[in-house]
């Protein structure tokens, strides 16, 4: 019986090095079999989850205090399941997107395989440290993505980002170490009893500075400089994984840190997040709605759906709150995935990435189109989506509290997402002249956008099994 | 007698549709001018209390024959006969005579199904059926002045079946039932008295919502107006007689409105017609005149219940009277303009135009006399205003009537054709009508009464064409003038 | 699953999944299409059918299957869900008729019928949904699937008329999500029962109920085109024939007034709500929308936009009669239900007939019609004297009903509002007859495309689908009081409704 925790780490590591040796064409197909086994193991760990509770895997057999300890619950399998849902479509996409001789294929599959096993390691780490060392594993991998391109724009980008990205960690590395100072442990366990109301000012301070990190990291409004430029000028299936997976696992952190050891902390600074969230979502949709490029849209739009995640922290004391913030991550991630590789398609071929060069591709390129559309039925959360679910769970949770000005917020930012969703049908219904040919893509790159999109939007009609598994087990 | 009934409503309808269908037309023009007959037979044959329920129609239809419903239908029918048969002559000619004879069933079959209908659903049914079907018989010459008088009848139809609806809806909500033999029981609001009086009031031509009347009498193919004058006229007669709670509650207010509107009536009705160039267009006013008499006697039903019983049959005597006589003045101007025996036409047309004016032996004065012994027992002021008016009333038709004859005279040839036979079958009914009932309309000091109006009027007659004074032309629809030349500063107004 | 959880669910699925298959056809397979579309069309009567023979012998069709944990997709078919029901595959059956003769060789039939057997799922979805969240679902659903049948042509003028479609739709779907998440965050459960489920609240919320029952009217109300949130349909006219006719009679339109009356009759309860003082408020917007409405429709020379102006007029009968207290009036608003929607669907039938086959798009241009298409000005008239409430076509009936009701429900006035609507549809509707019956032909059509063949005015699919229609709305007027019309089964309804009324 092989124990899917620790296979989810080295399984991405085995085949990015494989991939490494291997070259692109067979390195692709390394990755995939990898992958197709790596979404099987997250299945067979959510079922566990499900049926008997957190799951615990002390590496090499060293406990906690000593060696490292895996840890998996309701969450993490949530998580576990989205990574793995979106990377293996996006392979078989990314696959047939890169021409297979390009330099940036090269690089592309191991640093994607780094990406993935520093993302599950991250969704099983049990320690601030190890948790550390997964989020600059993630950071870098996603730093190398975007710069593979080579371009000066993309490596422009990367810079930045890249930036921004040891900044957070080094934010977040800083707290980690003054909390060590003062209980002498990073075990998410052990520190949990320790931490109080009463915490020591320095404790306050490394948590300020740890949330301060990974605000960067997930690029929460107003530190969301990097996002667009990064997200929008890697190739489609970088900027797909990025804004669906990447920047949801610094999110994680912070909700882990949030709801565990820190929660004695952070009761009056729950409106900050939900503060920035409201900015993001106003500020992101309104710089969709204005921007002149199909990516930039959709990089902004992903500015404006992270608000959404923030808004649930003050209303965490009810379920519904978490559930609500699950169920958008796991529904943007699966939405923005399908959206950036429709766009990628859009852009292929049309040959240009400027939304008003759309016009007339719903009679050229339907699949696509629809696969956008119902991608955006989930962004602007209408139903039967699961972003329908995550704004419905949230707007119940802010009236059960009376929160309704948070409501007021959900509801808006959905119609501003439909503001920049169908500014982009709009332009495709239109029936113009189709100046420019429209050139042949691969069935492959609709198909793989169609069936994320399509399972952004089911997840909608059946989400009951999710929320039975973040509720299988609570922090470990 | 049940399928009689269904067969009389229907077989108009049904003609009216063959009609314009090509392969069936010459069939159904040649069965048209018989589509009266079945309602006909009902009307002669049935016996009183005859009820047909018909649950699954519109709300749950009753159609039903009584003493009132009998009258009504007998001399509905008769015009619609005589003018169908006329009318197959007069039209032979028209190429567009199918698009007439469908509208002209489709408004017979209004026409006498409503006086057949027992609740309230039906009869508004029948009754816009015949008001719109009408409209095609007004505008059937395609003129500019057809059209104008189209348009001012639909719009007062289209007013008058509004105030019918709210005015029927809340005596229906009154009642709780919708059969029209459950209305007499009770008392409706003032809202609705005033708008059942003014909705059929439409209809009736009373003073200020007459001005439809005068324009599109006239302008109708000559049997469409025998029929619009004749008969149609009296369905609004028939609505409050179905709908107003006579012989129940006594309604002061609505009594002297009523009785106040049906003198004005009778003497606007003179004047204005003694005005008039127009043979068809003076006898238009003499229908709103005539139609007086009749108002006046539902006002005096509503003001004294107690009368209503003496008052009816008399009121139901004037319509059939007037009824055979007006259409057989209408359909004497189409025969003198087509007959070559001139002479012999405008004697024959003298004798409905005496009865008009109730000269002794005729149905007019049968039923003035029946009229007046009803009004009789009103209060005053109405008990020393009306028997000093009425015989001027007289004098004033009998002006009309010799001012008719006058203009008949000098009427131009017109050429084309006219059937004469129903014309005199008309006129011989309005002739033998006072002998086929006993009457108290004899005795030499009462042709007395009536005669000396009538004399006199011969005499101003002879003086006026004497001297060759002319009246003053007056235009058709008089006061409808002043209306429009306002509604159109308004629309300049808007528009600015 | 028992048969009657499988019903319902064969309702939705016999316009979803010909939909789906539908996109995936080429689009030269017409054969196939067509074939399928109306095989569909007939398999939902079929079961309709069904459905109606089995909940008039009491049986209960329902399906429930929980979407998250405490919210279920909710599906029942119930005597007042199966009016809309109904309605929506008679006229679905005439109108896959009509647009297939309408789009005879157009471009893009696939995702036209795609979108339009989406667009009756919705309706059903919508129809038969058994809870407001289940309402809500497919109550966004048909937004979503009816903005490309609006901006099908793909004009710039198209394109504008849906943006305006989908601003007022989604900011009314915004609204009414609020009121049904906040009902809910109180309730527990969005259930619809007969007599409203909301009587057992403490009164301390009763601000609240309010409150909610104008988010969820203003949600619902943008669909149902209340003033002032009606300002969408005289822009999306702009959509081919078939959708306006279907836009304005079954799905969009009266997916908001069935709201309503859900609202009003599931969730508050006719007597909660008339306790609560909501009725009379909403009697008075929806009077205003009909003389206003009414009133617009004067002033249009565009036939359509004439036609949709007077659809938010009609349409509000049916709020007018859901906000009359008493069972009459219920009966009256609902049976307006069906019957606007054959009159209106008739309408715009005939105005596709005319543009279709002479190009004719304004009133102005329709002198001397009736002589060229008689057949389709005898189903306009028809239609149009059935709006004015000319007996015995179907609107008098409705007519007749709102009035008794507006009595019983001691609302006089409404009465005058009756009236006046009727005077006003009159004043737009008359000149339109008049000119097309009345007046000679003044200049060459403007565009014919369709020339006469034989004694045949048009293309036989354009030609049947209103005139049928119209026959319906003569039927439907005139055998009113037959056990099988639909006012007998809207009788059945409001006897369920009123709990404790007595007059």
């Amino acid at each position: 019986m092989i124990d899917p925790l620790i296979w989810l780490i080295l399984l991405p590591l085995a085949w990015a090095t494989l991939a490494f040796l291997l070259g692109p064409g067979r390195g692709a197909r390394t990755a995939i079999a990898g992958l197709s086994l790596q979404l099987w193991l997250a299945f067979d760990l959510a079922m566990k989850i499900g049926a008997g509770g957190p799951a615990l895997h002390a590496v090499g057999g060293w406990g906690a205090p000593l060696g490292i300890d895996l840890a998996a619950d309701g969450l993490s399998a949530v998580m576990l399941l989205l990574a793995q849902s979106v990377a293996l479509p996006l392979a078989l996409y990314a696959r047939a997107y890169f021409a297979p001789d390009k330099t940036e294929t090269r690089y592309f599959w191991p640093l994607i395989g780094f990406l993935l096993a520093g993302l599950n390691a991250l969704f099983l780490s049990a320690d601030l440290f190890n948790l550390y060392v997964t989020l600059e594993l993630v950071g870098l991998a996603a730093v190398g993505l975007v710069a593979a391109g080579g371009g000066a724009a993309q490596v422009a980008a990367a810079l930045r980002y890249l930036f921004a990205a040891l900044l957070g960690s080094s934010m977040y590395l800083l707290g980690v170490a003054l909390i060590y100072g003062a209980y002498g442990t990073v075990s998410l366990v052990t520190l949990e009893p320790l931490l109080t109301a009463d915490a020591p000012r320095i404790v306050w301070m490394a948590g300020g500075l740890m949330l301060a990190g990974l605000l960067l990291k997930t690029a929460l409004f107003p530190f969301h400089y990097w996002l667009p430029p990064a997200h929008a000028s890697a190739p489609a299936p970088v900027s797909a994984l990025l804004s669906a997976l990447v920047v949801k696992a610094s999110f994680y952190l912070i909700l882990r840190l949030w709801l565990g050891p820190f929660a004695p902390l952070v009761g009056a600074l729950a409106w900050l997040p939900m503060l920035l969230g409201a900015g993001a979502i106003f500020w992101g949709s309104w710089q969709a709605i204005r921007t002149p490029h199909l990516k930039m849209l959709v990089a902004w739009s992903t500015v404006a759906q992270l608000g959404y995640l923030f808004l649930i922290f003050p209303l965490l004391a009810t379920t519904g709150a978490l559930q609500a913030g699950v169920m958008q991550a796991v529904a943007h991630g699966l939405a923005k995935a399908a959206m950036f590789m429709a766009a990628g398609v859009l852009i292929k071929a049309t040959g240009q990435d400027m939304v008003a060069g759309l016009a007339g591709v719903a009679q050229r390129l339907p699949l696509t189109l629809f696969s956008f559309g119902l991608a955006g039925v989930t962004l602007m959360g209408l139903p039967p989506s699961a972003g329908f679910l995550a704004k419905w769970l949230l707007i119940e949770a802010a009236l059960a509290q009376g929160y309704w000005f948070i409501a007021l917020v959900a509801l808006a930012g959905g119609l501003l997402a439909a503001g920049y969703v169908f500014r982009v049908l709009r332009q495709a219904f239109l029936l113009a002249p189709v100046a420019y040919a429209i050139a042949a893509v691969p069935r492959t790159l609709e198909w793989t956008a169609f069936a994320l999109a399509t399972a952004s939007v089911l997840l909608g009609l059946r989400g009951v099994e999710l929320m039975a598994l973040l509720a299988a087990g609570s922090a470990p | 007698m049940d399928a009689l009934i269904i067969v009389a409503l229907v077989l108009p309808l049904l003609l009216a549709l063959l009609v314009l269908w090509p392969p069936s037309r010459p069939l159904a023009e040649g069965l048209a001018p018989l589509a009266p007959l079945p309602a006909l037979l009902l009307a002669l044959a049935a016996k009183n209390g005859l009820a047909l329920d018909l649950p699954w129609l519109l709300l749950g239809s009753r159609f039903m024959l009584d003493e009132t419903g009998r009258l009504f239908l007998g001399f509905t029918a008769m015009v619609w006969l005589f003018s169908g048969w006329y009318a197959r002559g007069y039209l032979a000619d028209d190429p567009r005579r199918h698009v007439f004879w469908s509208f002209y069933l489709a408004t017979a079959a209004g026409n006498l199904g409503l006086c057949l209908a027992g609740d309230a659903a039906s009869f508004y049914l029948l009754f816009a059926l015949m008001t719109f079907a009408a409209y095609g018989l007004v505008i059937h010459s395609g003129s500019a002045e057809a059209c104008r008088a189209g348009r001012v009848y639909l719009v007062m139809a289209v007013l008058g079946e509004s105030a019918l609806m709210v005015g029927m809806l809340l005596v229906v909500h009154a009642a709780s039932s919708h059969y029209l033999s459950d209305f007499a029981a009770v008392t409706p609001s003032a809202a609705a008295i005033t708008l059942l009086l003014l909705g059929f009031g439409i209809k009736v031509g009373i003073p200020l919502l007459h001005m439809w009347l005068p324009l599109a009498h006239p302008v109708a193919p000559v049997p469409a107006s025998a029929v619009l004058s004749g008969v149609m006229l009296k369905a609004g007669l028939l609505g409050w007689l179905r709908f107003l709670p006579l012989g129940g509650a006594a309604l002061p207010e609505a009594g002297t409105l009523l009785l106040s509107a049906g003198l004005l009536a009778i003497f606007l009705g003179v004047a204005a017609g003694l005005c008039q160039r127009e043979p068809k267009v003076l006898l238009a006013y003499s229908s709103i005149s005539q139609m007086g008499f009749m108002t006046l006697g539902v006002g005096a039903g509503l003001q004294e219940p107690q009368l209503w019983p003496v008052l009816l049959p008399a009121v139901g005597l004037y319509a059939l009277h007037h009824a055979l006589a007006k259409s057989a003045l209408f359909l004497g101007v189409g025969v003198i303009q087509a007959s070559q025996a001139r002479r012999l036409v405008l004697a024959g047309m003298a004798l409905p135009a005496m009865a008009l004016s109730g000269a002794p032996l005729t149905s007019g004065l049968s039923a003035k006399i029946a009229l007046k012994n009803g009004l009789a027992g009103l209060p005053a002021p109405w008990a020393g205003l009306l028997p000093a008016l009425l015989p001027l009333a007289a004098l004033g038709t009998a002006l009309l009537m010799a001012r008719l004859l006058f203009l008949l005279a000098r009427l131009p040839p017109h050429g084309g054709s006219g059937l004469v036979a129903p014309w005199w079958m008309l006129v011989a009914l309005g002739v033998l009508l006072p002998w086929m009932q006993p009457s108290a309309a004899a005795g030499i000091a009462v042709w007395a009464n009536a005669g000396w109006p009538i004399l006199l009027a011969a005499v101003i007659t002879a003086l006026v064409a004497h001297r060759g004074m002319a009246a003053p032309a007056l235009p058709p629809g008089d006061i409808l003038l002043g209306l429009e030349r306002g509604l159109q500063y308004l629309h300049r107004l808007m528009q600015r | 699953m028992t048969l009657n959880e499988f019903l319902p669910l064969a309702v939705l699925a016999s316009s979803l999944l010909p939909g789906l298959i539908i996109f995936a056809l080429p689009e030269n397979r017409v054969g196939v299409r067509t074939t399928l579309n109306l095989l569909a069309a007939l398999a939902k009567l079929a079961l309709v059918g069904i459905l109606l023979f089995g909940v008039q012998a009491g049986e209960e069709f329902g399906f429930a299957y929980a979407v998250l944990p405490g919210l279920d997709l909710t599906f029942k078919a119930d005597a007042l869900g199966l009016l809309f029901i109904t309605l929506s595959a008679v006229l679905w059956l005439f109108t896959t008729f009509y647009a297939i003769g309408y789009l005879e060789k157009a471009p893009h039939r696939s995702r036209f019928f795609g979108f339009f057997s989406l667009c009756v799922t919705a309706t059903m979805g919508i129809a038969m949904a058994g809870n407001m969240f289940t309402f809500f679902v497919f109550y966004e659903l048909l937004t979503l699937v009816t903005f490309p049948l609006v901006v099908h042509r793909g004009t710039a003028q198209a394109m504008r008329g849906g943006m305006i479609y989908l601003a007022y739709t989604l900011v009314g779907g915004a609204l009414l999500l609020g009121g049904i998440v906040w009902l809910h965050s109180l309730l527990g459960h969005t259930g619809f029962t007969h007599g409203g489920v909301l009587a057992t609240l403490d009164s301390s919320t009763h601000w609240q109920l309010q409150a909610i029952f104008l988010l969820l009217i203003s949600g619902v109300g943008v669909k149902a085109a209340l003033v002032p949130l009606h300002g969408w349909l005289p822009q999306a006219m702009v959509a081919p024939a078939p959708v306006s006719a279907l836009l304005h009679a079954v799905a969009v339109v009266k997916a908001g007034a069935f709201g309503i009356v859900r609202i009003v009759y599931g969730i508050y309860g006719i007597e909660f709500a008339q306790s609560l003082d909501l009725l009379t408020p909403l009697a008075v917007a929806a009077a205003i929308t009909i003389v206003w409405g009414s009133f617009r429709a004067l002033f249009q020379d565009d036939l359509k936009k004439r036609l949709a102006y007077s659809t938010i007029s009609q349409v509000s009968y049916i709020t007018l009669g859901i906000s009359l207290f008493g069972p009459i009036g219920t009966i009256g608003g609902l049976v307006h239900l069906v019957h606007q929607g054959v009159m209106k669907i008739t309408l715009f039938f005939c105005a596709g007939n005319y543009a279709e086959t002479l190009g004719m798009h304004k009133v102005s241009e329709m002198a001397g019609v009736g002589k060229r298409m008689p057949w389709t000005t005898v189903a306009f008239s028809l239609a149009a004297f059935g709006m004015i409430g000319i007996p015995p076509l179907a609107g008098f009936i409705s007519k007749w009903y709102l009035g008794l009701g507006a009595l019983e429900a001691r609302m006089p006035w409404v009465l005058a509002v009756l009236a006046a609507s009727s005077l006003l549809n009159a004043a737009y509707f008359l000149p339109i007859l008049y000119r097309a019956w009345f007046m000679p032909q003044a200049a060459a059509w403007p565009e014919e495309h369709i020339l006469m063949q034989g004694n045949r005015e048009t293309a036989r699919l354009l030609l049947w689908p209103p005139l049928a229609t119209a026959a319906l709305t003569l039927a439907l007027g005139l055998f009113a009081a037959s056990s099988l019309s639909p006012l007998e089964w809207v009788k059945l309804i409001a006897d369920r409704e009123y709990l404790t009324w007595t007059p």
